[in-house]
C-alpha cells in the first residue's frame, strides 16, 4: 500500500453522542482508522457497539438526534467538514457508496428496482432511457441476478431477500465508487444466500479494485472479505490487525471472546470459552475499559479509567492494560 | 384491475339498496305535507284528497317504497312534484356544476397541502413547520359558510374581481364562479390534509430506503418526491378520499351560500318545498357519488401502493 498518497478515507477519533431522555449518551467513543486504496478492512462487534452508526457519519447520514461531537472524517485528504453541502452529496454515492443491512426495508417498495439501481447514476448525468436501462440491466447480470430483463421491472416486494440484497449492491456500484461501506449486508439473509453474497463481493472487489468498509457482527464473516480488522465494543475499538494475525493470536479477552463465540472454531488449540454477560447498554458503560465488567481476566487498573490505544508491531493495536500475549511486544509504552 | 373494480361495483348493489331504503323511510318520516305545500293553505279536504291520489300518497307505506323500487330499476326517479318534469332531467341539469366543484375544490386543497406538508416536513419542528400547522388549523375552526360568506365581500363586492355567485354561461365564467366556493372548501379540508401528509412525510424520511436513496446522492428534492412522497401520499390519499365524501355533503351549504345552480342548491330547494321524489333523488346520487369517490381512492391506492395489487 503507497501510504505518500493521502488515504482514502481517514477517520480521527470519531465521537458520536445520542441524544435520549436522560441527556447525550455516548455511542461512538474516539474510533480512529485509515483505509487506503484497494483495502478491505472489517469492522466487527456485537450489535449496539456502535458499527453502524460509525458508517453513517462517515456518508452524512447519522439519523435525528445522533450527532457527532467531535473527530474528524477525511476523505483523500479533504475534511468533510470542510465540505458544503452540495461537495458532500457528490461524494455520496460516486466516492463512497453504501450497502444497508436489511434489504427488505432499504428499497423504495412503490419504485420499480430497475430505475432504482440506477438513480445514483442518473443524478450525475442525464441518460436516456434505453441508456439507464441497458446499465441497469448490465449491473443485475453481473450481480448474478437471474433474468434481469424481467427483474428490471420489478417491484421490490416481488423479489426475494437474496436478489434484493443483489439489487442494492447492484445500485452501491452503479457508479463505481472507489469505496464501498457495507452494514451487514448479510445478516438478515439465510446461511447459503449469505455465502454467495460475501464470495461476489469479495469478487467484485477484487475485480474493480473496491475498497471495503465491512461491517457485520460475526468474524467469520469479516475473515471472509477482509484482509484486516477492528474489533469494536461499547463504542470503542478494542483491537486492530491483520484477520490471520487477530485470529491466531488475539490480543484483547474480548477478542477471544468473540473467537470463542463463534460456532466453528479449529479444535485442539484453547479451550475457549462464550462471553459471560450482556453487552452495556447505552450509558451504562463504565468509566474504565467497556469490556472490564465481563472480562475474565479484569483487574483493578481496567476500571481505573481510560484505557489507552496502543500500536503493536506487524500493524496491529489493542486497548488493553495486559495484551493476551507477551510475543507481540507494544511499539511504544505509553504508560 | 378492471375485474376488480367490477367485483367493487357489484358490491355496491345491496348498499345501494340499503340506501333507498334508508332515504325513502326518512322523507316520508319527516313531518309535512306535500299537497298542502303544493295547494297552499286555503285548498279544500277534496282537491288535497285528489292530489295525494294522484302522486300515490294514499298507498299504504310499503306498497309506495315497491312501486318507487321498480321505477328506479327502470331508471325513473318519479316526477318532480313542484316542476312537474322528471327527477331525472332536473338532476341532469344540476349535475355538472357539483362535479365541477368537487373536482375543483379536491385538486385545489391536494395541490395547496401537498405543498404545504412538503415545506413542514423538509423543515419539522421550526417556525416554518409549526406556522403550516397552526394557520390551517384555524380554518378547520371556521364555518364553510362563514367563509364563504367573508370571500364573497372581500374578493366578490370589496375588490370586485370575482363573481359573488350565480355560476355564469361560458366556461370562462363557470370557473371564475367557482374559485371562490372552492377555496371556502379547502380551506375546510387543507388542515386535516396537511397534518396527515406531514405525519406520513416525516415517517417516509426517516425509513431505511430514504437514507440508502441519500447515500446514492440523490438531490434532495428527488429523495423527498420520488422516494418519501410518494410513499407517504398512501395514506394521504386515504384521507382526501374520506374527505371528499364528507364534501359532498358540504356542497350543500357552499352552492347556496355562492348561488351555484347544482344538485345542493336544488336539495334544498326540494326540501323547502316538500318536493320529496327530488329529495330522494339527489340524495341516491349523493350516496352514488360518495361510494365512487370512495372507490376510486381504494383504486388510487392499490395504483400507488404495488405491493396491494
Ligand atoms: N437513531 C438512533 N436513535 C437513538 N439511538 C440510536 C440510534 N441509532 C443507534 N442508536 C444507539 O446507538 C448505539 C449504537 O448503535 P449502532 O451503531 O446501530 O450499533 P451496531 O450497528 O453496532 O449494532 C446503540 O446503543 C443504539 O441503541
Ligand atoms: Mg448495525
Amino acid at each position: 500500500m503507497t501510504t505518500h498518497k493521502a488515504p482514502l478515507l481517514e477517520i480521527d477519533a470519531l465521537t458520536i453522542d445520542v441524544m435520549t431522555a436522560h441527556g447525550p449518551r455516548r455511542a461512538v467513543d474516539g474510533v480512529s482508522l485509515v483505509l487506503h486504496g484497494g483495502d478491505t478492512l472489517g469492522i466487527v462487534g456485537e450489535s449496539g457497539s456502535g458499527k453502524s452508526l460509525t458508517l453513517r457519519a462517515i456518508m452524512g447520514l447519522l439519523p435525528k438526534g445522533v450527532i457527532q461531537t467531535s473527530g474528524r472524517i477525511v476523505l483523500r485528504g479533504v475534511d468533510v467538514a470542510t465540505m458544503t453541502r452540495r461537495q458532500r452529496r457528490a461524494v455520496c454515492g460516486k466516492d463512497i457508496a453504501m450497502v444497508f443491512q436489511d434489504p427488505m426495508s432499504s428499497l423504495n417498495p412503490v419504485m420499480r428496482v430497475g430505475p432504482q439501481i440506477v438513480d445514483g447514476l442518473t443524478a450525475r448525468r442525464h441518460l436516456s432511457y434505453r441508456d439507464r436501462r441497458t446499465r441497469a440491466i448490465e449491473l443485475m447480470s453481473r450481480m448474478g441476478i437471474p433474468d434481469p430483463d424481467r427483474r428490471f421491472h420489478a417491484f421490490p416486494h416481488q423479489l426475494s431477500g437474496g436478489i434484493r440484497q443483489r439489487v442494492m449492491i447492484a445500485s452501491a456500484m452503479a457508479c463505481e465508487a472507489a469505496l464501498m461501506l457495507c452494514d451487514e449486508p448479510t445478516t438478515a439473509l439465510d446461511v447459503t444466500i449469505q455465502d454467495q453474497i460475501l464470495r461476489l463481493l469479495a469478487e467484485l472487489c477484487e475485480q474493480s479494485g473496491t475498497s471495503l468498509l465491512y461491517v457485520t457482527h460475526d468474524l467469520a464473516v469479516a475473515s471472509q472479505v477482509c484482509a484486516s480488522i477492528n474489533v469494536m465494543y461499547g463504542g470503542q475499538l478494542m483491537e486492530s490487525g491483520p484477520v490471520a494475525d487477530v485470529f491466531r493470536s488475539p490480543l484483547h479477552p474480548y477478542t477471544l471472546g468473540l473467537l470463542g463465540a463463534m460456532p466453528r472454531v479449529e479444535h485442539g488449540k484453547r479451550r475457549l470459552v462464550p462471553i459471560g454477560g450482556a453487552a452495556p447498554a447505552l450509558g451504562e458503560l463504565p468509566a474504565g475499559c467497556p469490556f472490564a465488567p465481563r472480562c475474565i481476566l479484569a483487574e483493578e487498573a481496567c476500571e481505573r479509567g481510560r484505557i489507552d490505544w496502543r500500536d503493536m508491531t506487524d500493524g496491529r493495536g489493542v486497548r488493553c492494560v495486559r495484551p493476551l500475549t507477551d510475543a507481540i511486544a507494544p511499539v511504544e509504552d505509553q504508560r | 384491475m378492471v375485474r376488480y373494480i367490477g367485483r367493487r361495483l357489484i358490491a355496491l348493489l345491496p348498499i345501494l339498496f340499503g340506501i333507498t331504503l334508508v332515504v325513502f323511510m326518512l322523507v316520508h318520516i319527516t313531518p309535512g305535507d306535500p299537497a298542502r305545500t303544493y295547494l297552499g293553505i286555503h285548498a279544500t279536504d277534496e282537491s288535497l284528497k285528489a292530489l295525494r291520489h294522484a302522486w300515490g300518497l294514499d298507498q299504504p307505506i310499503p306498497l309506495q317504497y315497491l312501486i318507487y323500487l321498480s321505477g328506479l330499476v327502470r331508471g325513473d326517479l318519479g316526477q318532480s312534484l313542484y316542476y312537474g318534469t322528471s327527477v331525472r332531467s332536473l338532476i341532469a341539469g344540476s349535475l355538472v356544476p357539483t362535479l365541477f366543484l368537487l373536482l375543483l375544490s379536491s385538486l385545489l386543497a391536494a395541490f395547496v397541502s401537498v405543498i404545504l406538508a412538503l415545506i413542514a416536513a423538509t423543515k419539522p419542528e421550526t417556525l416554518v413547520d409549526h406556522t403550516i400547522r397552526a394557520i390551517p388549523t384555524v380554518g378547520l375552526a371556521m364555518p364553510t359558510f362563514w367563509v364563504g360568506t367573508i370571500l364573497i365581500l372581500i374578493f366578490g363586492v370589496h375588490f370586485g374581481i370575482l363573481p359573488v355567485g350565480g355560476y355564469g354561461t361560458d366556461i370562462k365564467s363557470h370557473l371564475e364562479s367557482l374559485i371562490l366556493p372552492s377555496v371556502a372548501i379547502a380551506v375546510a379540508i387543507v388542515p386535516v390534509l396537511v397534518r396527515s401528509l406531514r405525519a406520513a412525510l416525516l415517517e417516509a424520511l426517516n425509513m431505511d430506503y430514504v437514507a440508502f436513496a441519500r447515500a446514492k446522492g440523490l438531490r434532495p428534492s428527488s429523495v423527498l418526491i420520488r422516494y418519501a412522497l410518494r410513499n407517504a401520499s398512501i395514506p394521504a390519499v386515504n384521507i382526501l378520499g374520506v374527505t371528499i365524501g364528507f364534501l359532498v355533503g358540504q356542497t350543500l351549504v357552499i352552492e347556496n351560500v355562492f348561488a351555484l345552480p347544482g344538485l345542493g342548491r336544488l336539495m334544498i330547494q326540494a326540501i323547502f318545498k316538500r318536493d320529496f321524489p327530488v329529495v330522494q333523488g339527489i340524495a341516491l346520487v349523493f350516496a352514488i357519488l360518495t361510494m365512487i369517490v370512495f372507490l376510486l381512492t381504494d383504486v388510487a391506492c392499490d395504483l400507488l401502493d404495488t405491493r396491494a395489487a
